[in-house]
Formats: structure tokens, sequence, C-alpha cells
């Protein structure tokens, strides 16, 4: 039997470093390559961000590649679910689209004693999708926001509900918009509440959609809608809106280049949390998988979800915080 | 073949006793259910206890669990202008207007020695300070203003790490004069210290004393920015903001800055206070008589003042002002003992330049003396205020309740010279000089009140009080909206939409399996129907939401029309059967016309599908979409429609009641054929005069402004009432249709008999004999489909599009309290306010759907005593 699976898994992981090869340009070439160590074994849960989701379980793949005796799960129903997941210790990971609040932290702090420690494992542009058919060229985080909110803190006078205050015209004159978006437990609903709609309140009829994909899919299916995710869930029938920071700035698509610039502004990081003691050395098994994810070859995996790989700066101010830089 | 009478065969000796075994087993079995029926019956009441005793904390207050007086020798030189308290209520920290420094261990009183400030031997004239009072501003008499950081450092040791040689302070404590070591469980130390750090003067404007500052921080971590304003001696104000935004491959930082000065203020003035957004779109400059100055910068070269307004009593003089958590709540104290929270909000008979006025929302209860001091919350919206008085009140904006009014100690009552609320809500700290007053209090739900839950809210930035849902966000300044009334709206208006498709539907199949077809079609048709309840209902959500929703919205017009056309096609097919020959449409009356009636409902979906865009046209002028919207078209023709069915009850009863009798004795003479023929045309004549009524009354309703444009249509959204109600009907159809076809042919068979023999037809005895005799059951069946879809689930959550709304427009989703239970609770903490008002709604759905099963059944039984009667 051992004759059977040995080749197979030498093509396999011949054909995951074939890939990590080919992607291996666009990532960071200071970034460690990984080593794998040995003696690492066990059971590992994340629980959290539903936009880190396909890329967690990239990592828990390539992770499970290189140990056999790893089994990891895998759980992404919101950033929100992370901080009672890592209290309760039912997850040893929670991967979250934004930064813990304060109230989070708080409660963490109180059991534990010590706060949780962020991985920024990846960069995400929250991008605004709209019909693959919409031609609409450009929106200021203002008239975002008079489109997705109620109180208009950006700063917008009138209310905007349908596409001709947008200065579409033909078939999409005077159509009413259609918004889509995340359920509250979601760190992008967090996020693009906090930067889009300036911590103002979403509209009633914003519906509410479980996951990024749905909302992704509403917008495919709904040739008047509007909606936000990560930019790792885009597909052929949506398109990303290029935004502007504010009314007669330049407007950026979610391109690499206007994320990494800090120009696109909704650009963000996303944020793996872990419950680390400062007093203790991390277990080998957590300590690997964050490694890993730091690597060249975890940073490709982000490349592979849409998605932008981190910096080899990030990465070593971030082991070295953690206690596992060489 | 004779056949003899058959002779009945009897024991030949009967044992008259029960056996024993049969008793045993019969008592057995009478405890078991007993007992079993009584369990159900606690568990049920367990459930709600246990509901309600998990809600019950959500409408009781905080209190104190800890309170003392002391003095401290830590006193500052000067007057104290920053007060700071740490995460953890450990250490308080005082900075004096001379830049002194100094902390004192709370718990005891005994002093910290800290690093001091470098002030250059000045005085500060103003001070700001974030929030978190991480970040200060200081101004000065020569115009100048310094920035700098207090920093409460916080290490976790390991015990074995700490330094030897401290001294304890109390239990938990110890220290070696410049930090504290505070032991934690799992032989962890927290070890505080405070590290200050303060830049060099930057002078704004020169000569003249800045007499008021304010300062944020804001943005979010990748772009943060930096907000600063100040008002000098002679009125001038000037605001600036800073954004940071850092490359992250070069890891070069770009800031840009801008810089305005504001129209000059009346030099007259004695401004108090200023206060700015973390955007820098908004100024306000506070005089001590209680005038209030708004400026709109949203454009920085051309900053205006908008609105001057007098926000406290006449006599009194303002004392405190600020901004809540947020920025949008701006409370304001006053000598009469006012607290007033005001909102900035669009006006249409504001008297500003901007449409904007700031609003009166909240006037918390008063204080008996003058407000002293305030001091605001970093986690919500909960404030502290103090009186001359020395009583300190903890209040929360958005419920306006005083949480606690804590009285000063035995022996005080004077002023307090300083206030904070800890950081984490958890806590008091109130001085003056040397002596000082703490309270550790325990709030955990101050934002619940029944009237918050239920009853309309004013929230920050919302023009008037509404009912909202939106529970949580990704800031601590996020003011959360926990209105369950648009979520109890949504449970019913979906269950309501529901039933409205299926009922019609369930009990018309019920009636027609048990009336009118042969046993053998009811022995297929009712287990495919039964079949059918048990599809999941996340699959039905599924296919509702992402093949259905955009099929509907595709062919709107077309599902109207199929409304009408299968109706009404199926009423023509069976006129036209009537034409048959007797002979003919009894010996096909089987398979053959269960054939016909598919092909009829194939025929009519055809013909909508055909007749959309006329349908359109003539109903919605021509774009359902725009007409729904209230763009085009007028209500007539869609009241019409509306209208007909109920229009159609209303002649056919006239008709029967006044015509019936002789057009039936007329029929009665006439071949077959020919009263068929007769049959149509009556129905035709019926069917034209309902029409005419349903326009006469379409118009009418629509005139005293009774349209359903605006009320039960209004804008399309995809995710909307109308697709939930059709995947809902799949999972309440069978249901409904297997419990009302069951009680339709349990009635005793003499009953239809009899009936049928006194010459009613099988549609008479249906509805005049059996449907009234089985009402109980029917209605029964009714219910049970009502209370699945009161908690129906994943339907809702996949394909309502999960929006609060209370509108009962049909072309929009809602959102349901069973929806919203499943969406939310993983990210509720346990035993936080959402994940108690989850239970809460658990509790609400629990309340109604046993509300529901009780009023129907005190009915049915009502209803079955009667049928008992025949």
């Amino acid at each position: 039997m051992g004759r059977l699976i040995l080749p197979a898994a030498t093509t396999i992981v011949c054909g995951i470093l074939a890939l990590a090869a080919a992607n291996a340009q666009q990532v960071d070439p200071k970034l460690a390559s990984y080593q794998t160590v040995s003696g690492v074994s066990g059971n590992l849960k994340s629980i959290g961000s539903d936009t880190l989701n396909n890329l967690m379980t990239l990592w828990a793949e390539g992770f499970q590649q290189r140990y056999s005796n790893v089994k990891i799960e895998i759980e992404g129903k919101g950033s929100s679910t992370a901080p009672p997941a890592l209290i309760a210790g039912t997850a040893q990971f929670g991967p979250m689209s934004r930064p813990m609040k304060a109230a989070e932290t708080d409660q963490f702090e109180k059991k534990f004693g010590y706060k949780p420690m962020a991985v920024r494992g990846a960069i995400d542009a929250l991008a605004v999708f709209v019909h693959k058919d919409n031609p609409i060229q450009c929106l200021t985080l203002q008239q975002v926001d008079a489109v997705f909110s109620k109180t208009r803190k950006g700063g917008v006078d009138k209310d905007v509900t349908n596409w001709s205050q947008l200065g579409l015209t033909e078939t999409f004159a005077d159509k009413p918009i259609s918004l889509y978006g995340r359920n509250s437990a979601s760190g992008t609903y967090g996020y693009f509440k906090e930067v889009a709609l300036f911590n103002g309140d979403y509209k009633d009829s914003v519906k509410e959609q479980p996951g990024s994909s749905t909302v992704v899919q509403g917008v495919a299916s709904d040739k008047f809608a509007i909606g936000y995710s990560g930019i790792g869930y885009k597909t052929a029938d949506v398109r990303t809106v290029p935004i502007a920071a504010k009314a007669g700035a330049t407007c950026h698509d979610a391109s690499e280049e206007a994320t990494y610039s800090g120009d696109y502004p909704l650009a963000r990081l996303l944020y793996i949390y872990v419950n680390i003691n400062p007093n203790q050395k991390i277990d080998p098994l957590r300590g690997e998988f964050i490694k890993f994810v730091y690597s060249k070859q975890g940073q490709a995996a982000t490349l592979k979800d849409g998605y932008f790989p981190i910096t080899a700066p990030i990465a070593s101010q971030d082991l070295k915080e953690l206690g596992l830089a060489n | 073949m004779t056949t003899e009478p058959r002779k009945l065969k009897l024991p030949a000796r009967r044992d008259l006793r029960t056996r024993r075994s049969v008793i045993v087993i019969d008592r057995l079995a009478d405890g078991i259910i007993r007992v079993g029926g009584l369990c159900v019956i606690v568990a049920v009441f367990a459930i709600m206890l246990y509901l309600a005793q998990m809600v019950v904390p959500l409408f009781t207050g905080g209190g104190v669990t800890a309170e003392f007086a002391r003095t401290t020798s830590a006193v500052p030189a000067g007057p104290t202008i920053v007060d700071r308290l740490d995460d953890y209520r450990t250490l308080a920290i005082r900075i004096d207007d001379g830049g002194g420094v100094s902390a004192f261990h709370l718990a005891t009183g005994t002093p910290v020695e800290v690093p001091q400030l470098d002030f250059g031997g000045n005085r500060a004239t103003a001070v700001a300070r974030t929030l978190s009072g991480d970040d200060l501003a200081f101004g000065f008499a020569d115009g100048t203003v310094r920035f700098a950081r207090l920093d409460i450092k916080v290490a976790i040791l390991a015990e074995d790490r700490v330094p030897a040689g401290l001294a304890r302070l109390d239990a938990r404590d110890r220290s070696d004069g410049t930090a504290v070591y505070s032991s934690l469980p799992g032989a962890q130390v927290r070890r505080l210290s405070v590290a200050v750090d303060i830049g060099s003067p930057v002078t704004i404007g020169a000569g003249v004393p800045i007499v008021a500052i304010d300062l944020r921080k804001g943005g979010a971590a990748e772009r943060p920015t930096t907000v600063f304003a100040t008002v000098d001696g002679n009125g001038i104000a000037r605001l600036s903001q800073a954004e940071t935004r850092t490359n992250l491959l070069t890891g070069q930082a770009r800031t840009t800055t801008g810089t305005t000065v504001l129209p000059a203020l009346p030099p007259s003035l004695s401004i108090v206070a200023v206060a700015i957004t973390d955007k820098a779109d908004q100024f306000y400059a506070a005089d001590r008589g209680g005038m209030v100055y708004r400026f709109d910068t949203r454009d920085f070269a051309a900053p205006r003042l908008v609105e001057a307004v007098q926000l406290v009593p006449s006599g009194a003089t303002l004392t405190t002002f600020a901004f809540l958590n947020g920025e949008q709540s701006l409370v304001v104290g006053s000598s009469a003992g006012t607290v007033d929270v005001y909102f900035r909000l669009p006006r249409a008979d504001a008297r500003t330049q901007d449409g904007f006025a700031l609003v009166r929302a909240h006037a918390m209860a008063p204080h008996a003396g003058p407000v002293t001091l305030m001091s605001m919350s970093q986690r919500s919206k909960m404030l502290a205020t103090a009186d001359a008085g020395g009583h300190v009140w903890i209040r929360h904006s958005t419920s306006n309740q005083t949480l606690l009014k804590l009285p000063p100690a035995a022996g005080e009552g004077s002023a307090y010279t300083a206030l904070m609320l800890a950081p984490r809500d958890d806590g008091v700290l109130a001085a003056a000089g040397g002596r000082y007053h703490a309270w550790a209090v325990d709030i955990p739900h101050p934002e619940t009140t029944l009237r918050t839950i239920f009853g309309k809210v004013w929230y920050e930035g919302y023009g008037e009080p509404v009912y909202t849902w939106q529970s949580s966000a990704g800031t601590d300044s996020f003011e959360p909206k926990f209105s369950l009334v648009p979520l109890i709206f949504g449970t019913f208006k979906a269950t309501l939409y529901s039933l409205l498709f299926a009922v019609p539907i369930a009990l018309g199949a019920a009636i027609y399996t048990s009336e009118f077809t042969h046993h053998r079609v009811r022995a297929t048709v009712k287990p495919a129907m039964e079949m059918m309840a048990s599809l999941p209902s996340v699959v039905l959500g599924f296919i509702a939401a992402l093949i259905l929703a955009p099929f509907v919205e595709t062919w709107l017009a077309a599902v109207v029309a199929a409304a009408i056309a299968i109706p009404f096609g199926l009423l023509a097919a069976a006129y036209l059967w009537q034409l048959l020959p007797a002979e003919w449409a009894l010996r096909h009356g089987g398979a053959l016309k269960f054939l016909l009636m598919f092909a009829t409902i194939g025929a009519a979906v055809g013909l909508a599908i055909l007749c959309g865009p006329l349908v359109e046209y003539l109903l919605f002028a021509g774009d359902v979409m725009a007409w729904a919207n209230g763009d085009i078209g007028g209500e007539g023709p869609f009241m019409l429609v509306l209208l007909a069915v109920p229009s159609f009850f209303m002649v056919e009863a006239a008709f029967t009641r006044s015509l019936g009798d002789r057009f039936h004795a007329r029929q009665r003479g006439l071949p077959r054929h020919q009263a068929g023929l007769l049959d149509i045309g009556r129905w035709l004549a019926v069917a034209l005069a309902s029409l005419l009524l349903a326009y006469v009354l379409g118009l009418g309703l629509a005139a005293i402004g009774l349209g359903a444009r605006g009320g039960i249509v209004d804008t399309y959204t995809q995710r909307n009432t109308l697709v939930v109600g059709f995947a809902m009907g799949f999972a309440v159809i069978p249901i409904v249709y297997t419990i009302a076809e069951d009680a339709l042919s349990a009635v005793p068979e003499h009953l239809r008999a009899a009936s049928l023999a006194c010459g009613a037809s099988a549609w008479q005895t249906a509805v005049s004999v059996i449907l009234p005799t089985a009402l109980s059951g029917v209605f029964a069946a009714v219910m049970v489909g009502m209370g699945r879809a009161v908690g129906e689930t994943m339907i809702v959550v996949m394909a309502a599009g999960n929006t609060p709304l209370i509108e009962m427009n049909v072309f929009n989703g809602l959102r349901a309290l069973s929806a919203n239970i499943a969406v939310e609770l993983p990210e509720a903490v346990r035993d936080g306010t959402l994940y108690r008002l989850l239970f809460l709604a658990a509790l609400v759905l629990f309340a109604v759907t046993f509300a529901v099963n009780t009023v129907a059944e005190v009915i049915r039984l009502r209803f079955r005593r009667r049928a008992a009667q025949l």
C-alpha cells in the first residue's frame, strides 16, 4: 500500500510546488520558504470570518499535506464568532476580517489575563460589487454611504435610492437600487460600516446574507443590485466598482497596486487571532501553522484565493511579536 | 343453492373476570401515560422558566459591588486637568496644569512614582484628551500647543519573573514604587507602569492664549487620522486634520494634512469647550452663557458658521459640554442641573444655513444642584455626571435612564473636582484634592428597558424615535439598536402571506380529494403530499433564493397573470365539462378528467406567460417594477384584480339570494347541454358583474387613499415576501392538507349519504354538510400550518433578505424572529445583552405560538361541541 501512496503523494506535492513556483513572482521574495519540521501532530479548529474561510481552508490543506497527523477543522460564520470561540476555547484560531473591538478584548482578558495576539495573514481590498452589465464607472465613499446608509454620516444631503441618481441612463434609468450586504456577525459588515458608512447605520432594506458568496450570488442574479464583500469572492458575473476617497479624488479599482499603496480606500488587513500566553512558548502545532501562513507557500495561497499577500516586513514583525522569529 | 342460517358460536363458558395481566398492563400504561404527560407539561414550563430567567437581567438595573472612600498623599500641586484610570481600575493618574503627573494605587491610596510632563515652566490654559486618554493636547497662554501621550503600559509576567523586594499594597497588588504588580489567576502577574511623552511646542496663534482645545484620533487601523481644534483668546478657531496612509510594499507613510481658520467668533464670548468630530466635518464651540456655535467644516476651503443656538435654560450657565463616544451625541450640562443630549439632524424647518439643527433628543433626569463634572464611557453610550452636592449619577443615553445614583459618603457633600468613569464601565472614581471615593459597579445591560425593546427609541443620527433592529458592529462607538418590534412584525408578515397562499390551495385540495375523487386517487395523492412535507426547509429556502427569486423577478407580470389565469381557467374548464354528454362525462370522470385538469393548469400557465406583457401593459402601465415603485400608472387596474375575487363571491351570493331559486327552477326543465350553456352564461354574467363591482370598489378605495401601492405593494426587491410565501407554501400546504383531509374524511358516511340522497350535489354536500361538520379539524389544520409558518426558520433566512422593515409590502423582504435567532446566535457573547435578547426573542416566539395554539384549541373545542350535536 505504501508503494501506491508514495508516488501519488509525490505527484501532489510536486504539483503544489509547481503551483507555488508559478505564483512566486508576486509573493514577496523576501518571505521565508517553509521548512517542514518533525514532531507536529494534533487537531486544530478555526472559527471566525467568512471572508477568510476559503483562505483558511487553503492554508489548512497545504499544512496537512506537510503533516499527515494534523487535522484542521474550519468554520466561517463571521468575524464576531471568533472572539467567543477563542474565549470558550472551542477554537485555536479566530480569523477576523476586522480588528477586535475593545469590548471583545476585555472579555478575553477577563478569562485569560492577557490579550489575544493578532496575525496579519493577508491583505484584502473590500470590494463594492455590481452586476456585470452595470456600466457604473466610479463611486465616491460618500455616494456609497448615501446608497447604503440611512444616517448618511458621509455628508451627502440626499438619500440615493435609484441608479439615475448615480448618473446611469438607459436600462438602468430610474431603476431602484437593490442592496446586498452581510449579517452583523460579519467583520466585513463592521468594517464597511466603519469606513464606507463613516460609522453610520445601514438601511433596513439592505438584504443581509449569511455569507460572502451569497452576497456575490445575489448581485450576480439581480441586475440592479449593489453589494460588498472581500475581493476573494469575485466571480465573472459581477464587476468591482472603482472607489474614490472623496469627491474630486481619483477613483481606484480594487487592484493590487492601489491596495498596497493605500490609495484604494477600502483596503484592509485580514487577521487571525490566537490565544498565546506571553509567558509560555507557543506549542509547535500552532507555531508551525503560523510560520506556514507567513511563508512563501502560505502567502501564495492568498493569491490563489484572490487576496493579496502580506510583505516580508509585516511577516517578520508579527513573527517577532509572537516569539516565532528565528 | 340454499343458504342455511349460520349458527352463532358462543364460547361455552365465558370468563367475566378480566385477566390479572391485563389489569396490570392497563394500570402500568395508565401510569406511564400520566407521568409522561406530566413530564411534557413540566418540560414546557421548565423551558419557559429557563427562557424567562435568562431574560430577566435585561430589565434589572445595575448595582454597586464595592465602595470605599479614602485619602491619598499623591495630590497634584496645581488644579487637576486630566484624570485617568487604567483598564483594571488599579491606578489613578492625575495631571495638573503645570505638567505634574501624580498617580496612586486606587484600592489603598498609596502613591506611585511616575514620570512628569515638561511644560517648560508654563501653565496649561486649555487641555484636550481623546476618549481613551492616551493622547493629550495642552494649550498655553503664549499661543502654543503641545501634544503628549500618556501610556499605561501593561505587561503579563510569569510569577517567577517578578522582581524581589516588592512592597505589598493589598491582597492582590504589590509595588516597587514605580509600577504595580497584580497577581492574576494562573500564576501570572500583570505589571502596570506609566510612560509619558511630550512633543515640542507648536505655535498656533502667536501670543494669543489658547482658551479651548479638542483632539480626536480616528479612522480605520489602516488609515489613522488625527484632528484637533483650538480657540484662542480673540475668538479665532482653527481646525487641523491629518491622515496617514502607509504603503504596505515600501513601508513608507504618507501624511496629508489640512488646516483651516474658521470665521471669527464674537470676542466677548467666554468659550468653555470646543468639540469636533474625528472626520473634522463639524466644529462646535460652547459659551459659558449656553450659546453653542456650530460650524460646517466639510469643505476646509470654505468653513462657515451655520448655527448659533442657546442650549441651556435661561438664567443658567453651561457647565459641561462634550461628545458621547462616537461623536454623534452632544451632552450639555448646566448650572440648573439639566443634562440634555443633542443630535445634529436635518430639519425642514431649520433656520440654519445647512438645513441641519441641533435637536434635543433626550432630556435626562436633572440633578438637584448644578452639574459640575461629566465623564463619558469608552465602550458604550454611558456617562457619569456629578453635581455640586457630591451626588454622582450613572446614566445611559440610548435608554435615557439613570442606572445608578451614588450618594456622597457620610459626612461629605461638597463638590468633586475630578470624575472618571472606568474604561470598562465597571467603576467610578470621584475625587477632590487628596480625598477620593471609588465605586465598583456592575451594570451588565444598561441599554435595555422594556421601552427600548418594545417601544420607539430615538437613536443617534435618526430624525425621530423609531423601531429598529441593528444589533452589533465592528466598533465600540456603535449604538446597538434592539427593538424586537420589526422582528415580530416580520414573523407575522411571513406567516400572513404564506397562509394567504397556502390555505386556499391546501383546503381546496383536501375538499377535492376527500369529496370528489375515487378513494384510490386519494390513496396515491395523500402520501405524495405528505412526501412533500419531508422536503428539508433549507432546500426549499435555497431553491427559493437562488432559482425562484430571480424567476419571479423576471416573470413578475406572468406570475400575477397566472394568479388570475389558473383559477379562471379551471372554472372555465369545469363549466365546459358540464356541456359534455352525461354518459361520456360519467365514464371518463376518472383519469381523463384528472389529466384534463393538469392540461388546463398547464395551458393557463402558458397563457399567463404569453399574456404577461399584455397584463403588464393593462395593469401596470407597461412596467411592473416602475409601477410598484410608484413612478408610473394608476391604482385602478391592479385594485380591480385584487378585488375581483371578493367581488365575485359577493355578486355570486347576491345572485343566489335573489334569483337563485328561480334560475334553478328554469334550469331544471332544460336538457343537460342547454342547462350547461345557461350555467356558463350565468357564470360569465356574474364574472362580468363582479369585475364591474371590483372596478367601482377599487376606484372608490383608491379615491379615499386606501390604494394598494405604498401599502401591500411597493418598491420591488428580489428577495421578497412573495417568494417567501411561495416557498413557505410548500412547507405549509402538505401539513394543512393532510390534517384537513383527515378531518373531512372522518365525517360520518351517513351524513354524506343523507345529503346526496336528498338531492344535493357533491359540491353542496361538501360545502354545506361536510365542511361545517369537520370545521374543528379544518381549523386545527390551519392553526398547525400557522404554527409551522411562525416557527419556520431556514426558508426565511435564505429567501427573505433578512431586512428588519416594518412594511406590509409584499414585494420586499422581512426579518423574522426565528431567522434572527439563527443568524445572530453564533456572534452573541454568552450572557451578553445580545445573547439575552435572543433568548427574549425565543420567549416571544414561544409566547406567540402558545397564544395561537391556545386560542385555536378553544375555538376548536367550541366547534367540536357544535359538531357533536349533529
